[in-house]
Order: C-alpha cells, then structure tokens, then sequence
C-alpha cells in the first residue's frame, strides 16, 4: 500500500505537473488527465523507485502529453487558447499570452517539451534529456531551433521589448 | 531581433503568468488512491484468471488425448457423452486456484483422415473390383476405401463413432498415440480420437479384415491433426 511518504510526493509535485502538463498539452482538463495518469504510474512503481521519483514523473507526463497531441492530430482542432475567457490582462500579459505562447503550442510537441521542462520546470540539459529519453545533443539543438521558431513568429522585436521594459 | 537570453526570460514570464493560477484539485490524492487500488484490483484478477483458464485449456486438451481415463484400457463409457470432453468452465471470479502452473503432459492424439485418399479416383468401383485397374478406390455404401496390396484388394471401412467401445483395448503404433481396436468375427476395428469435432469427441473408425496390416491401413488413412 502507499504510504504517506507518497502523498508528500503527491502533495509537493503536482503543481509543477499539473502546469507543465497544461503547457504542453493547452488545456487544463487534458493536463488534469495527464497528471492522474503519470502519477498513477508513478505509484505503481513507488517501491522500486524510492528517492528518485521526480525524474520519473517529469517523463511520465511528457510521454503522456506526447500521446495527447497524437491522438489530438486525428481528431478535429480544439481551441488551445492559454488566456481563459473574461481574464483581464496588461497589455505585456496580453502579448505575452497572445502572441509568444501560442508561437510555443504552435511548435512541434519535441520542441515544446524542450522549452517548458528547460524553461519553467528548470530542468538541466541532462535532466531535460532523461525526462525526453534523448542525447543532451538533441536537447541542445531543439532548443536552439525552437527559440529560432518563437523569433520567427514574433516578427518585430520592438513592440515585445518596449512591453517588456514597461512590465 | 531579440536574443536567446531575452526569449528565454519572456518565456519564463509567459510561462509563470499562463500557469500561476492553476492548482491542483484538493482531492487529487485521494482520486489517485483509489484510482490506483481498482487498477490494482484489476491487474490481479487478471492475472489469477489467465492462469486459471491456462490450466481450463490444458485440461481440454487432455481429455481429448490418450491419458485420460476415458482412454484406459478396459473401462467403458458409462454414457456417450462421457467421451466427449468437457467445456472449459470459465474461471469464477475470486475463487480460482491459486496454485502455480502446472505441466500437462499433452500428446498429439488426434486424426482425420487423408482427404486425398477420399477424393482421389472418384471415379473408380465401388468396392474391390476384380478388373480394377485402379490402386485405390472409395466406397460408398459401406462407406470406405479399397485398395490393392500384394495381390490382394483391401477394403476398409471409414466410419465416424460418438464413443469406443468398452471392450477397446489399445493399438500401439509407432506415431499414432490414443488408438484403440477391437477385434471381432474376423473384422478389425481400429478407433481413432476424430479432429474433425474439435473437443466434443469422437472417433474415427477404421474397419477391416484381420488380416489386413493395421500399420498400413492407419499409416495411409489418418493423418494426425496436432
């Protein structure tokens, strides 16, 4: 049975899951979904992986996202709109919400993975790497062609600096 | 254009910004235990089940072999029936064995006979023909096929039995596991557990005269089917 040392686990984890699953995946529910999951895989395996859970659980929701936006693929576009509706925002938040995180759920599901679990869940190269099963070399290099991507989509720096230095 | 350090600093505010209200359900735990305890529940049903049905399947397979009682020499069928073996009882939940998996000696033990030896020369005699020029030939009525061997044109029977009978006493053959014969007012009978039934039983039952090679007669008519 699962002890408390679980539901510590459980209690501490799950907000960074829950929102690095709703950043890869856009949507709350799907991400409600995709943390249970992982989570309850990750206790069906407690036993054997005793100290070293999180890495397991990082990997369990990136592979379980994957498997959300494959399937996603074959049926019709939902909305992924990150701003909920009637959610008052500052112009900087408007253009960050409206412009630079769609860019991201626009990237490829390889990419934005290397993007959130890098940039929000603050992972090294080497954890990102375990966590997507790949070499640190290819964390390296989707990173790299992912920022390309965001400064593509972006177009004109100065609108996001001066909204930047205004924020 | 704005650099790696730039982006990556507005990414992690857009990030931080989009995601700042999302908490966790507060019943999260408690949905995972008992999410975890009913797939727990289920993964050893099955695992109780698959075995259980393993050992169901095995046992069929048995009873249509030679190692079963059904085949030992001397003891009759108390009803037809009883040759047939058993459907497998599908495994009640919770209380199948719990034993580890056992070895059930299983021995191929079941025959057809030769299509070609049915079909071939349709055209021929009924019976043994004296002026045959055929090797071979099939019968209708009695049902069966002949053929000529050293001068000599054999006729054998091929019928299909629901059950043995009592007094069938085992033929060994080199090959041919789980036959039994019986020998009565000159005519042999060979029984041959059928494969055309699958696992309701049956016998295949090959009739001739004494003299007649039993060896030759089953080496040419029965295939064996597993």
């Amino acid at each position: 049975m699962l002890g408390s040392d679980f539901d510590e686990f459980v209690r501490d984890s799950s907000p960074g899951l829950l929102r690095t699953a709703y950043l890869l995946t856009g949507d709350r529910g799907h991400a409600e979904d995709v943390v249970q999951t992982a989570l309850l895989q990750v206790a069906r395996k407690w036993r054997r992986m005793r100290g070293k859970p999180t890495p397991y659980a990082h990997r369990a929701v990136v592979n379980l996202a994957k498997n959300h936006w494959r399937d996603r693929v074959r049926r019709p576009r939902e909305s992924t709109a990150i701003i909920e509706p009637g959610c008052a925002a500052p112009e900087a938040d408007v253009l960050l919400q409206q412009v630079l995180l769609p860019a991201v759920l626009d990237l490829p599901v390889r990419q934005r993975a290397v993007l959130v679990l890098r940039y929000f869940a603050d992972l090294s190269v080497e954890q990102t790497a375990a966590a997507l099963g790949c070499s640190t070399g290819t964390v390296k290099s989707q990173t790299h062609h992912a920022l390309s991507k965001l400064r593509e989509a972006l177009g004109d720096p100065a609108d996001l600096e001066e909204n930047d230095h205004a924020n | 254009m704005p650099t790696d350090d730039k982006l990556t600093t507005l990414l992690r505010r857009g990030f931080a910004r989009a995601t700042a209200d999302l908490d966790p359900k507060p019943d999260l735990i408690q949905v995972i235990h008992r999410r975890h305890v009913s797939a727990r529940r289920r993964r050893v049903a099955v695992a109780v089940a698959v075995p259980a049905a393993v050992l169901a399947t095995g046992a069929g397979l048995v009873l249509a072999g030679q190692n079963t009682s059904n085949h030992a020499p001397g003891r009759a069928p108390s009803h037809p029936a009883v040759a047939a073996a058993p459907p497998a009882a599908p495994a009640p939940r919770g209380s199948a064995p719990k034993t580890t998996h056992r070895s059930v000696p299983v021995t191929p033990a079941s025959y057809r006979v030769d299509p070609l030896v049915l079909r071939r020369h349709h055209n021929a005699p009924l019976n043994c023909p004296a002026n045959a020029t055929a090797p071979v030939g099939k019968s209708a009525n009695p049902s069966g096929v002949w053929f000529w061997t050293h001068g000599q044109c054999v006729f054998v029977g091929v019928e299909f039995a629901h059950t043995k009978p009592a007094n069938a006493t085992p033929v060994h053959i080199k090959g041919y596991p789980g036959l039994y014969g019986t020998l009565e007012n000159g005519v042999r009978t060979i029984y041959a557990p059928a494969a055309s039934v699958g696992w309701s039983g049956g016998w295949v039952a090959l009739s001739m005269n004494a003299g007649t090679s039993q060896e030759q007669v089953v080496h040419w008519i029965l295939i064996p089917a597993n």
